[in-house]
């Protein structure tokens, strides 16, 4: 199965997206996956995709720089700053999908060329993009008149060294991680799956707390409130007063087992408390005719029957067909055995399973009828 | 209990009144195997609605408490089961894994990105390369530090995360977006997590949901909406007995609601309780309302969700 830009499943693997290589299996549902790590170099490739960047076996190597003072580090490249265009891979993310966003990639990876022009980056480094970016990168700097400091220079001067900043500093926010500063994007990979969760814990970003646009909802408002939303809320009293009736009494019915405590529930509920339409009702003739009706759809299925309901008296009374193996067909079937081991037994036997499980997400020519197997023998009534 | 000739009238009033107000109702049985309706559960829908039910996990045929669950769904209409804050279980693709710190709650966005709460950080699980030694346990990967403690997480329209707790310094509980958005670069490209915090309220909070601009929050038996930017909230929904367990949104449809007795609909014009079912939890995706049901193990997709708009009750 092929990763797309929005279904990262186990199994998936990543393909090249210039030349349809396959460049490696992901097997865990992740925030992470991001297809521009595993960016690669194709055959007859001279250099990679990025500028200043080299082919080093089948894969980019960014790591001698360029000459213009700095370069883009497809490995640590988080959040694809070195893209302009949206692929099949990673169009859904968020900034691909915006001008906007793109502008601003466009303008940082231009400034890490040491341009502060992009006008000036794309005349010196259009020639080793590809078109679509090359057009792209055009348009965006056509739309987009650039007003930074220095426009339309042409110098080339390295990026200056970034100081880390504590996010504690600004008096606008309220701080969870005193003293701690912010985080690069390349840093945040750096990070080893084995090391102690503390360790891994001191990797992550800072946070703060931005109250501006908070509420404080005290007791008043929350008066005020209850009597607003009960002037809105009538129809719910009445009907969840008739569905908890049918849920409960009327399955008592059908067993032979009906109470009058809980047809009078039925008219309170219908009739909302009012004694008068409560009174007009009389007796509930019409509450016999639907528990008929249940009777003899209920004895429908019993029998096999998968109509699916029947409209009697202005009312349509129906079931969902046991018989209905559910929309995706396959999987429900499939799903049942695994779910009820999952919830009910998670034995030594069942561990076992999963680490088939994940043995068979992980490899990429696993089949549905290896799915099939380990639902057999290892989920079967375990 | 007898019919008399003086009720015939009444009895037709009280037709109309049924039909108005109730108009259908659907007993859902069981699996195949067993063809019994589901005990407790009923449907209750308005006349003529569009409304539609489908099993997507049927009800199994081994009754299990489901205790410990937490039911979730992603953008793509998969399920996603969570146990014992350990393990979590995709039944759309047959897929389990486990991850090696306990975890509070799991959420999923509309996208499909995975968080978890865990130790006190918002965190994921990063991608695990093919190199055999997959144990099927993965590391829990810290993205920052919570902002409160009892952490809930919950999905909302649009890609929106609304994390909601405890504040331990004053006792209050509070709502938080957190959302890829909220992962802020300073001027030296240097990023940190400012969380936005929307909502602060004495009463506990139940749940919670919205698209981050509006959104509704409840405490107790109450709903209120309450949108980024204007100071104040409104009551937007009381339910008459039951205590409101879960949220889910949807921009077109509007709010749905879960008690612990059932499932409804909240509108601006009115409401009803459409599914009478013990201990739901709901969740939204593509437009579909899911409702897991514990005691069945089962998961009943409701179709059409907008046409309780046209329907809700006064």
């Amino acid at each position: 199965m092929t990763c797309t830009g929005t279904e990262y499943s186990a199994s998936c693997t990543l393909t090249c997206r210039f030349c349809g290589a396959r460049i490696i299996t992901v097997t865990s549902y992740s925030t992470s996956i991001n297809p521009n790590d595993y960016m690669h170099c194709c055959p007859g490739m001279a250099a990679a995709y990025f500028p200043g960047c080299t082919c080093a076996g089948n894969m980019p190597d960014c790591s001698h720089g360029s000459s213009a003072g700095g370069s883009v580090n497809v490995q640590a490249d988080t959040y694809g700053a070195g893209f302009f265009t949206p692929n099949s891979q990673d169009g859904t993310k968020a900034w691909l999908m915006s001008a906007e966003k793109k502008w601003e990639v466009l303008k940082r990876v231009a400034l890490d060329y040491g341009f502060n022009n992009p006008q000036d980056y794309i005349m010196s480094y259009g020639g080793q993009m590809g078109s679509r970016d090359y057009w792209t990168a055009k348009m965006l700097a056509a739309y987009n008149e650039f007003d930074g400091e220095g426009a339309g220079k042409t110098a080339v001067k390295p990026a200056a060294a970034k100081p880390r900043v504590n996010p504690c500093n600004d008096p606008n926010v309220v701080c969870l991680d005193e003293g701690q500063t912010t985080v690069y994007p390349e840093d945040l990979k750096k990070y080893d799956p084995a090391a102690p969760f503390e360790e891994r814990a001191g990797k992550s970003l800072p946070s703060v707390i931005d109250e501006k646009r908070s509420l404080k909802f005290d007791d008043e408002n929350y008066r005020q409130a209850e009597t607003q939303a009960a002037g809105l809320s009538g129809g719910s009293e009445k009907s969840s007063g008739l569905a908890g009736f049918l849920a409960s009494d009327m399955y008592s019915k059908i067993e032979g087992k009906v109470t009058d405590a809980g047809m009078d529930a039925t008219m309170d509920a219908l009739s909302g408390g009012n004694e008068k339409i409560k009174g007009a009702m009389g007796t509930a003739v019409e509450l016999y005719g639907i528990y008929d009706n249940v009777k003899n759809l209920d004895t429908a299925a019993k029998q096999g029957n998968e109509a699916l309901g029947a409209e009697m008296n202005n009312q349509f009374v129906g079931y969902l067909s046991g018989k209905m193996e559910g929309i995706q067909g396959e999987i429900s079937k499939l799903s049942i055995k695994v779910i009820q081991n999952y919830t009910t037994n998670l034995t030594e036997n069942v561990m076992q399973g999963l680490k088939k499980a994940g043995d068979i997400a992980t490899n990429p020519n696993s089949t549905m009828s290896d799915v099939r197997e380990l639902l057999k023998n290892d989920y079967n009534g375990q | 209990m007898t019919t008399t000739g003086n009720n015939m009238a009444s009895k037709k009033n009280f037709a109309v009144k049924a039909f108005l107000l109730t108009a259908v109702f659907i007993l859902l049985p069981v699996f195949a195997q067993c063809s019994q309706l589901v005990k407790n559960a009923a449907v209750l829908l308005p006349a003529g609605s569009k409304v539609k039910f489908n099993w997507i996990i049927p009800p199994a045929e081994v009754k299990d408490k489901g205790a410990g669950i937490i039911f979730k769904m992603d953008g793509s209409g998969n399920i996603w089961l969570g146990r014992d804050g350990k393990y979590v279980l995709n039944p759309n693709k047959n897929y389990m894994f486990g991850i090696d710190r306990q975890y509070d709650d799991f959420v999923l966005t509309e996208k499909g990105s995975l968080y978890f709460a865990a130790k006190g950080y918002l965190g994921y699980i990063p991608p695990v390369k093919n190199n055999g030694t997959d144990t099927g346990i993965h590391p829990f990967q810290p993205i920052a530090k919570l902002p409160v403690n009892e952490c809930r997480l919950y999905s909302g329209a649009g890609n929106v995360i609304y994390v909601s707790g405890k504040n331990p310094d004053n006792g209050r509980y509070e709502v938080f977006t957190a959302a890829g958005e909220n992962v802020t670069r300073d001027k030296n490209d240097g990023m940190k997590m400012v969380y936005k915090k929307l909502f602060s309220a004495g009463n506990k909070i139940s749940a919670a949901a919205g698209d981050g601009k509006t959104t509704f929050i409840a405490m107790d038996k109450l709903v209120v909406s309450s949108v980024t930017g204007l100071d104040k909230a409104e009551g937007f929904f009381k339910h008459s007995k039951e205590t409101i367990t879960g949220l889910a949104y949807d921009i077109n449809a509007g709010i749905f609601y879960c008690t612990a007795k059932g499932v409804g609909y909240a509108g601006k014009n009115g409401s009803t309780e459409f599914l009478a079912v013990s201990n739901p939890s709901i969740a939204l995706s593509g437009g579909k309302l899911y409702v897991y049901i514990p005691a069945e193990t089962a998961v009943v997709q409701v179709e059409n969700i907008s046409d309780f708009k046209g329907y809700a009750l006064k």
